[in-house]
């Protein structure tokens, strides 16, 4: 069905016809990216960590209940941000603050930036 | 190559991913010229063809014969080409629209040889249908039942179609003959 070639030119177009769907009939820069997939998560991963994940939150809870704090005392305003303004300088929030805008900088010249973010998300 | 593909297609069905990889470099010629062919745009078809394998990707799982792989991934690509299309001639202008579908002037490759150009520029002046039904033709893999099935047209039909659509690509060529068998 696909040939009629009676004459010469016929034959010629039923030449470049035929060529134009083989493999590689696409241009030379063109190529197909197939999206990365997901890890896989066996469900046996998936119970272990969802198991894990509620011992450590019952066992967490049990701890803070046995230290007996006051919260609204000790999480207070004054003495949160006094605690923070303790450990943490001016000069180190400038200091991660421009690590972080270099580190982004670098990172979208990197050409599968983007796809390395979508396959995170 | 269908008992290769055939093979492919298990191995993808599976979870091989290296293997529909193969399988998209073997059928990206002839689904980037459908979608070539049907929209005009060359930077559209590069976008419709990686849809279209993506959505192959997705959907492989619902291919029950293995075997059928061609016209499986030449029905994804033409309903893909088609919605595209669809959608662009919505936001044209009255009147406009109807270029899309015969007479189109398409954008092409750079990397095309000259006689591939005379080609695509004299498939451009065809019919949306005669479009398709030339590149569907040709493409080794598929049966008239099989054009069939995806040009969505009783299988009686095709061959005649196929007549008038030569006929007519033939009459455009003869102008620039020499050119082509130069």
């Amino acid at each position: 069905m696909n040939s009629w070639g009676n004459d010469s030119f016929e034959r010629k177009i039923d030449e470049l016809l035929t060529e134009s769907v083989k493999p590689g009939a696409e241009p030379k820069d063109f190529s197909v990216n197939i999206m990365p997939t997901r890890p896989k998560m066996p469900w046996v991963l998936m119970v272990s960590i969802l198991v894990g994940a509620v011992v450590l939150v019952i066992l967490g809870s049990q701890w803070l209940i046995s230290l007996n704090l006051d919260y609204s005392a000790d999480f207070s305003y004054e003495n949160v941000s006094g605690f923070i303004s303790e450990k943490v300088t001016v000069d180190l929030v400038f200091a991660l603050a421009i690590i972080l805008g270099v580190g982004g900088i670098l990172l979208s010249f990197f050409p599968n930036s983007k796809r390395v973010l979508n396959h995170i998300m | 190559m269908t008992e290769i593909t055939t093979k492919l297609v298990q191995s993808a069905l599976s979870g091989n991913r290296d293997s529909y990889g193969i399988l998209v470099k073997n059928y990206t010629g002839f689904v980037y010229t459908m979608a070539l062919r049907m929209t005009g745009d060359h930077h559209m078809a590069e976008d419709l063809c990686q849809d279209t394998f993506f959505k192959g990707w997705l959907k492989l799982k619902n291919l029950k014969e293995p075997a059928a792989f061609s016209g499986w991934i030449a029905t994804i690509a033409r309903r893909t080409c088609l919605n595209a299309v669809e959608k662009r001639s919505r936001k044209m202008e009255v009147g406009e629209e109807e270029t899309v579908f015969v007479n189109l002037s398409p954008t092409l490759p750079e990397s095309y040889d000259p006689t591939r150009v005379i080609l695509e520029e004299a498939i451009a002046r065809l019919s949306l249908r005669d479009r398709q039904l030339i590149t569907l033709c040709y493409f080794q893999e598929l049966s008239s039942t099989e054009i069939a099935e995806v040009m969505e047209v009783p299988s009686s039909s095709i061959r005649v179609y196929l007549m008038r659509a030569r006929k007519q690509l033939k009459e455009i060529l003869k102008e620039r003959e020499n050119e082509l068998l130069g």
